[in-house]
């Protein structure tokens, strides 16, 4: 019985540096692909791992939640993701806790709620000395848990995928007739939908800054994809943003995290743009599917953000001025909460200051 | 540029009909020079010394894109003055002239210079507490709005909302009449193809590209033309993939867009010059005195009555 338990330990061990490998070197990027690879890796590690007591599972995906969240500590899906699913495993617990208890009356363990520290201190107590019924009680119950978790899983897996066709829905509502839109963030899949989906049912113009040097590729993607469907696309220089923000209905911006106090980081140049939207008395959306809402807090802003290749700064053909000048690259940027009107989800739309409401709702 | 040619006409109308044409050329050339030294080469040393009491040791400047002011301020405290500061230089696409000024000042021994594109612009204010912004200027404009280069007013901005000072260092021979209330009414177009490259200074010249265009399609003949035996075709066949294999790896360096007119619905807007609101600017310093920014009409009317 020990031994098996032990070779699934290592499995488990196994299953779960590779995963963090995969993340430490970048084999996954970008959120949505973190947060499906995510839960996929967290169905595996319940299937694989092994239990006595509800309290020891959540300990146990709550410990490989921090080591993932650690080994790509500013991508926070992994985290938002590893949160969502201890919720649906709390849940369970809390929901067919009774049953459980049932199972253990005959030790004389009191049919408490099983989350009540005090009550589980004696419990474990008595399930430590229990019998073989009482075993076999628990890991039928420990099949069905696992079972309903990974059937929760499966869901929010399905929810993630589906943030785009929920997102669009909303469309058509926030965008009027013969209005320029601007976006700085090209690179954002969810931004493209977004505006294809509109197109269909309005007619308007967008704004495209470059992004340059990190997004640039993706920008011209981006207005392609857009002027294929026949949209009105503009690009611009990120230099032009203020000179045409008179001109501009709405910004339209896509966020890479989103946090406690409704801020959001999003890419570099993104924070002057919503500066200057505020200034001129523009609405700022920002379009996020669920998985990137974290309940964390940003206290220190300077970890939030990533530095990237300054040679895509200052190339190396200028080399008279490649040794004699400090260069950085951040890739990222962070929007203060004030500077958003709205969140845009798959499930609701936020307005920053209610937004701890919602962590309420995700989180116990 | 209007106002030297205002003055010299005006000058041109004051020659005494008596004088002859040769005395009237050499009065005018010598009148030219007197005004090149007075309102350019000499305000932008009076510009200098105004300005350079700002400028204290250690201390960090901001500044966007290349000024030939801004040049000669810092190199005076650099050199003369012997102080040592720090040098946050903004650039941005598609003309990089804040390269230009990369390169003269990071020569300058007292000088660390510091190179962002304007996307990084909100983490150099953030991480670096910089103590001056200056911006150098296109032309000063009646309504007090400083008319330069695109860009600046996104500097001026976001100096403004961290509470940096934003200091414009504008020769007198700038201001303007004009009163012009957005950048997008009246404005100067760029070349739309350099917004095309993703990497800078990387476009082929126009004539250069039909020239390649013209290479393909004659080889693409010469191939369809050689019937031969098969051994022939099947080695022209080879070649044409090993040739086909080269020029598809040159045309992925070549840009994603360089189709962009085929498209109708994209455009490309590529503006030169921006203006930038008078609540963000501190002080103008010209060579006749340091001045807010709704002081600009003050200046006409004097610059008007001394001419």
């Amino acid at each position: 019985m020990s031994s098996a338990s032990h070779v699934a330990a290592q499995k488990l061990d196994i299953l779960v540096d590779t995963f963090i490998s995969k993340l430490k070197r970048r084999q996954i990027t970008g959120s949505y692909k973190i947060a499906t690879e995510t839960c996929q890796f967290l169905m595996r590690v319940i299937s694989t791992s092994r239990w006595s007591t509800p309290q020891e599972f959540i300990q146990l995906i709550r410990k490989v939640g921090q080591r993932i969240q650690e080994a790509q500590p500013r991508e926070f899906v992994t985290g938002n993701v590893v949160r969502r699913v201890l919720a649906i495993i709390r849940d369970e617990v809390n929901g067919t806790g009774d049953s459980l208890n049932n199972a253990n009356v005959n030790n004389g363990a009191p049919s408490a709620p099983v989350d009540t520290s005090m009550f589980q201190l004696l419990s474990t107590v008595n399930t430590s000395s229990s019998t073989n019924l009482a075993i076999k009680e628990n890991t039928r119950g420990q099949n069905d848990l696992r079972s309903v978790v990974i059937q929760g899983i499966r869901e929010l897996s399905d929810e993630i995928s589906s943030v785009n066709e929920n997102i669009e829905a909303m469309t058509v509502d926030l965008i009027h007739e013969n209005e320029v839109l601007l976006t700085p963030t090209p690179g954002s899949g969810t931004v493209l939908n977004f505006l294809l989906k509109a197109s269909l049912k309005r007619k308007f113009t967008v704004l495209v800054t470059e992004s340059y040097p990190n997004d640039i590729e993706e920008c011209h993607l981006f207005a392609k994809k857009l002027a294929e469907a026949n949209i009105e696309t503009v690009i611009i220089p990120d230099s032009t943003v203020f000179a045409v923000m008179s001109r501009v209905g709405k910004v339209l911006i896509g966020a890479r995290s989103v946090f406690a106090n409704g801020g959001c980081v999003s890419n570099a140049g993104v924070a002057a743009v919503c500066e200057c939207a505020k200034e001129h008395r523009t609405p700022v959306f920002a379009v996020a599917g669920l998985y990137k809402f974290s309940p964390t807090y940003p206290f220190d802003k300077d970890s939030l953000i990533e530095v990237g290749n300054s040679g895509k700064v200052m190339p190396f053909e200028d080399s008279d001025l490649v040794g004699k000048c400090e260069v950085t690259n951040p890739v990222f940027d962070y929007v203060i909460p004030e500077h958003i009107d709205i969140y845009i989800t798959n499930m609701y739309v936020y307005f920053f200051l209610f937004i701890n409401l919602f962590f309420q709702f995700i989180s116990t | 540029m209007g106002n030297a040619i205002r003055w010299l006409k005006q000058k041109i109308s004051q020659i005494p009909i008596e004088m002859s044409d040769d005395d009237a050329k050499v009065q005018l050339n010598e009148d030219i020079d007197l005004f090149i030294q007075e309102k350019i080469l000499y305000s932008g040393k009076v510009i200098t010394q105004f300005a350079s009491g700002h400028i204290q040791n250690n201390s960090k400047i901001l500044t966007y894109g290349h000024s030939e002011v801004l040049k000669k301020l810092f190199k005076y405290c650099a050199i003369e003055e012997n102080k040592s500061f720090e040098i946050y230089i903004v650039d941005s696409k598609p003309l990089f002239e804040g390269k230009k000024l990369a390169k003269e000042l990071s020569s300058v021994k007292n000088i660390k210079c510091h190179y962002n594109l304007i996307t990084s612009l909100s983490s150099v204010l953030e991480r670096s507490s910089i103590d001056f912004c200056f911006l150098g200027a296109n032309s000063m404009l009646s309504n007090g709005r400083l008319y330069s280069r695109v860009g600046t007013a996104l500097v001026a901005m976001s100096s403004k909302n961290k509470n940096i000072p934003v200091l414009v260092c504008c020769e007198s021979i700038k201001f303007s009449d004009k009163v012009q209330l957005d950048s997008v009414t009246l404005n100067e177009l760029g070349d739309a193809d350099d917004m095309i490259n993703t990497k800078p200074f990387n476009k082929t010249g126009f004539n250069l590209q039909q020239y390649l265009n013209k290479l393909e399609a004659k080889k693409l003949e010469e191939q369809n033309s050689t019937g031969g035996k098969k051994g022939q075709q099947q080695q022209q066949q080879s070649k044409k993939e090993k040739d086909d294999k080269l020029l598809q790896s040159s045309q992925k360096n070549e840009e994603t867009l360089s189709n962009w007119k085929d498209y109708p619905s994209l455009n490309i807007l590529n503006v030169l010059y921006d203006l930038t609101p008078p609540e963000y600017i501190q002080k103008i310093i010209t060579e006749v005195g340091a001045l807010p920014p709704s002081s600009v009409p003050v200046i006409l009317r004097e610059y008007k009555s001394i001419t």
